[in-house]
Formats: structure tokens, C-alpha cells, sequence
């Protein structure tokens, strides 16, 4: 259970940062064993190394195709964007992605592409998604999410997990620490404390009720 | 005098472990701490239109707040920065940046740096996080355009569709919902604002030069997007009406403050040939957000976070040439 959280504005992070010295910096004199620590999934991306430059990338002449279909799903609308989610997944599952999508609209259904293209192409964020310097960017969804929140635990002492929350409120859980009760947190995250725009708080921390008493106790004295 | 009490209360600011029955526990990191700084421009309770900065702490903590030159001082006091120090761009208008610096051992300095003078109120919310809201009022910015003239001209309309993006966006189309938020943010401080057109059709450029005459503008704003044969051009640009009526230096304003909202690359400003057809009296350009047949900035143009910081931009350069207006009448007396 939660009883408070606080969003903690961090550098630019870039792929120079190791996410876990940056968890560490920021929250090391704020959180508390009992509390846990959210992260979102676009800055682990980042700090892997994610983040791709539209240069970097030649689309073939199916990215340029399929950019032109309406009803593109999520984030992938410029050639780039599509391309490298091919790379991800692979041409064919990719189609195979496309062909549900239409199938899905006929029956007036959403979602299907994701279900089955991966899920892990929902965490693509074309150009414009991410924000600056890496607008400019294509960035992809963090890798080896488990081994980061556990690493986090391992140096910190506190439980963490990566979120990947969207402005309607739409929480996923990327991964959490052992005995952290994810669906638990989607109450708590749903209006996005991480923030948008210029709010550069991609650092949470969920304030357990045993540590918010104490909080509370000091707040009073002081 | 030396009781458990103060002791407790000293051994809190100075940043030692609370005891307390089941052992010792690292408690907010010892002192409060500044963990996120943010402003918004907001309607106040009274429909006051204030700039809103937040600074938000692990536990409150004393503060006093002093006019400077230029700007706001916030001095804190028995508090830690816990975010990066240096400085916040804000650029809203009145608020230029705040900065924030840790001077000493449970010292910190907030800077606001404001462009035109602006009474302030502060109020600190208890509760998590502890919030220290400081409201500047921006009625410098409504007192200096209310009641200006604004024609706002969303480019190209029905078969003149502009420039057009590698995959299918229009220019035509991507203006309109950038003029129609200049309108709104432009009524919004008591300009009066005429629309060119409100709907997709073609306007020929005299009618265009003509509505603007009409209702004697007091500046004329089209809003475009570049567009260019060389798919590796990109940024903004400002071109100007070449009469020698302010609109250089509107143009100059209104760039400069795109750039700060936008963050893309500077194209500069340049006479537009094409504006010539517009009455002498009223200072005119055309705004060129980004290029749109760029592939990244076709992207960038169907978002709705574009579309509403390149209107913000042009408002503010708006405000800029109209404060250097009135700087300069009260200079010629």
C-alpha cells in the first residue's frame, strides 16, 4: 500500500548515465527500505543506448509503404519509425501485425496489431515522443527491465519498478522487484506523476505508510 | 535551553538519524529537500492570469521572498536541493527562467528572472510533497494587448494546399490548428482577433492584404510551415513584410521567441517579397513553424504539443514587440 509520492526532477539523462547511479543519486537521501521507486521506461531506454537518430536508419520500401496505410497504430507514423519496429520484431510478424489490425477494424476491434506484432512495439516512441533533446529521436522500449529493477534493490535497498504510463491514464508495469504487488501501483501512477512536457520527473517515489507517518511526525515538529 | 524536544528538533535539521522505538531510520535523507521546480500559467481564483512556479519539498521549510532587479529572489533556509541546479527555461511570457543553486549548507537561492514587473503572492501546501506556490501576475502582458488588432492568417486553404510532408500532411491543413490556438491564447488577454479564414478555401492574397486593412490591424500574423525541395532542411524561419513599419523587428521577435519554445534550427529572418501587397501601415509576417517536408518535423507538426507552443512563441514575440513599442513612445516624449 502507498500513502505518498513524490516526483524528483532529474538531470537530461543521457546514454552516458547508468540508470541505477542516477536512481541512486536522486533518491538516495528520499526513499526508504519499505518504499519503491518508479522509473520511466523511456529514460532506462535512453541510458541503453535506445535512442536512435533518424540517419541511423534506412527504411526500405515497405516502411515507405505501410507509412502511407491509415489508421497506424500507437507512435509509428514516419518511415524510420516503422522501419526499425521491423527490425524489432521482424518483417513477417510485423505484416502479420498489419493484416490483424485491418482484420480487427472490420469487426471493429483495437489492438490487434500490438497482440500481434509484440507488445514491445507499443513502446516505440517516433519522433516528437519523447522529450527534448530526443525529440529527435526514434526510441525504442528499455531492454532487460528485470535485471535493472533487480540491480536497483541490489545497490539501493529499495524495491523498484519501470512504468510506462500514458497522458489517459494507461499504467503498464514494465517490471518490479520481487514482492512488489504491480497492479496494486496503476492507482497510483494513472495520472502520470512522472509529468510531460518540461516536467522532467522520471523518478517517482511511492512513500510506504510506515515511512509517510514518520514524514508526517517530522513535518509536525518542524 | 537543552530538552528532548529541541534536541530532537535540532538533531532533524541537522540531518542525524531519528531514533525512535524500533531503531534508527534514515528519515528524508536528514533535512527537507528540494525535489522538483515547475511553473504553468494558470487562472487564478479570482480569474487572475498568474504564472504559476511550484517548488515542491520532502518537508516544508523557512523561506523569505524579495523583489530584484529584474526578477524575484527566494531565499530558503535548513533545505536541500535534490534536483539538478542551474537554470529552468520557462519563457512564458513574463517568466524568462528560474534558477535555483544551493549556497551553502542547508542554504538555497531561487532566482526568477522575469521579463516585465509583476506583483507576486506565495502560499506554502502542507501535506506530500510540501508545496511553496508563488503566483506572478501577468497583468502587465493583458493591460499591454487588450484591445490590439490581430489578424491571424492561416496559410494556403482549399486547392492551394502549401508545402506537403513526405508522408501526407498539408500545410493547408497543419496551420489551422495553429492559428486557431494564437486566436484563442491571443482573446484569452483581450486582443480582438480576426481569422482569415475558418475553413478549408482558397483566399487570394489581396483579400487576405484587404481583411487586414478592414478592421485596421495592428499586426498581421500567417502562419506557415517551410518547405523545400532538399528533404534535409529544417527549423523555423520568420519572413517580413519589406516596409520599413516595425515588421523586421516583429519578425526578429517573434523568431527568437519560436526558437526558445520550439528548440529547433534557427533559419533566421528575411524579407518575403509577397507581403508587399499589405497596407504600409500595418507591420506584417509569416511565420514558417518548422518545415514540413522534413521527415521528423512532419511528425513533429502532427502534434498537438507543437502546434500549441508555436502559437505561445508567436504570442510572446507579439508581446515583445508591443512592450519595445511602448518603451519606445514613452522614449520619444
Amino acid at each position: 500500500m502507498i500513502a505518498g509520492r513524490i516526483s524528483i526532477r532529474t538531470h537530461v539523462i543521457t546514454e552516458k548515465d547508468d540508470i541505477v547511479d542516477v536512481v541512486k543519486k536522486y533518491t538516495g537521501k528520499i526513499a526508504s527500505p519499505g518504499d519503491i521507486v518508479a522509473i520511466a521506461e523511456s529514460v532506462v531506454a535512453i541510458s541503453q543506448g535506445r535512442a536512435i537518430l533518424p540517419d541511423a536508419v534506412k527504411p526500405g520500401i515497405l516502411a515507405k509503404i505501410l507509412c502511407h496505410f491509415p489508421g497506424k497504430e500507437g507512435s509509428l507514423a514516419a518511415p524510420p519509425s516503422i522501419q526499425v519496429a521491423m527490425e524489432e520484431v521482424g518483417a513477417a510478424r510485423f505484416l502479420l501485425g498489419v493484416a490483424a489490425a485491418g482484420l480487427g477494424r472490420l469487426i471493429g476491434r483495437r489492438g490487434d496489431f500490438f497482440r500481434v506484432a509484440g507488445r514491445q512495439l507499443a513502446l516505440i516512441d517516433d519522433f516528437a515522443g519523447t522529450m527534448w533533446p530526443f525529440d529527435r529521436h526514434i526510441v525504442l522500449g528499455p531492454k532487460d527491465t528485470q535485471k535493472v529493477v533487480d540491480r536497483i534493490k541490489q545497490v539501493t535497498g529499495i524495491d523498484a519498478v519501470i512504468t510506462d504510463i500514458n497522458d489517459i491514464g494507461k499504467v503498464d508495469i514494465l517490471a518490479a522487484t520481487d514482492g512488489v504487488d504491480a497492479d496494486a501501483l496503476t492507482s497510483y501512477l494513472k495520472d502520470n506523476p512522472h509529468g510531460n512536457d518540461d516536467q522532467q520527473t522520471p523518478i517517482v517515489v511511492l512513500i510506504s505508510p510506515e515511512n509517510m507517518s514518520r514524514i508526517n511526525a517530522a513535518a509536525q515538529q518542524g | 535551553m537543552f530538552n528532548l524536544k529541541n534536541f530532537r528538533r535540532l538533531m532533524l535539521l541537522n540531518g542525524s538519524m531519528y531514533m525512535c522505538g524500533e531503531g534508527a531510520f534514515l528519515l528524508l535523507g536528514n533535512r527537507p529537500r528540494i525535489t522538483n521546480l515547475w511553473s504553468k500559467i494558470v487562472d487564478g481564483e479570482n480569474r487572475e492570469w498568474l504564472s504559476r512556479v511550484v517548488v515542491e519539498s520532502t518537508l516544508p521549510y523557512e523561506y523569505a521572498l524579495k523583489e530584484i532587479n529584474g526578477g524575484i529572489l527566494l531565499e530558503c533556509s535548513g533545505v536541500e536541493v535534490n534536483m539538478p541546479e542551474g537554470k529552468l527555461e520557462v519563457n512564458d511570457g513574463l517568466l524568462r527562467d528560474i534558477n535555483i543553486a544551493q549556497t551553502g549548507h542547508g542554504s538555497v537561492r531561487i532566482q526568477m528572472s522575469l521579463e516585465y514587473p509583476a506583483v507576486y503572492k506565495h502560499a506554502v501546501y502542507k501535506g506530500f510533497p510540501s508545496r511553496l506556490v508563488i503566483g506572478l501576475d501577468r497583468s502587465f502582458i493583458t493591460g499591454l494587448m487588450s484591445g490590439k488588432k490581430i489578424v491571424v492568417d492561416p496559410g494556403h486553404g482549399g486547392k492551394d494546399f502549401g508545402g506537403r510532408g513526405p508522408v501526407s500532411l498539408l500545410e493547408k491543413n497543419v496551420v489551422m490548428p495553429i492559428a486557431v490556438n494564437l486566436e484563442n491564447v491571443l482573446k484569452r488577454i483581450g486582443a480582438k482577433v480576426t481569422l482569415t479564414r475558418s475553413s478549408d478555401k482558397d483566399i487570394s492574397g489581396e483579400e487576405r492584404a484587404a481583411l487586414a486593412l478592414n478592421v485596421n490591424a495592428d499586426a498581421y500574423i500567417s502562419i506557415h510551415t517551410g518547405a523545400s525541395a532538399d528533404s534535409g532542411m529544417e527549423g523555423a524561419a520568420t519572413l517580413y513584410a519589406p516596409h520599413d513599419n516595425g515588421s523586421a523587428r516583429l519578425a526578429l521577435y517573434i523568431q527568437e521567441e519560436i526558437i526558445k519554445k520550439l528548440k529547433v534550427r534557427d533559419r533566421g529572418t528575411a524579407g518575403q517579397p509577397g507581403l508587399a501587397r499589405m497596407d504600409k501601415r500595418i507591420p506584417a509576417v509569416e511565420v514558417e513553424v518548422v518545415t514540413i517536408t522534413n521527415i521528423v518535423e512532419e511528425v513533429f507538426l502532427r502534434g498537438l504539443t507543437i502546434q500549441e507552443r508555436a502559437a505561445e512563441g508567436i504570442l510572446n514575440g507579439l508581446i515583445k514587440y508591443f512592450a519595445s513599442d511602448r518603451l519606445n513612445a514613452k522614449g520619444d516624449k
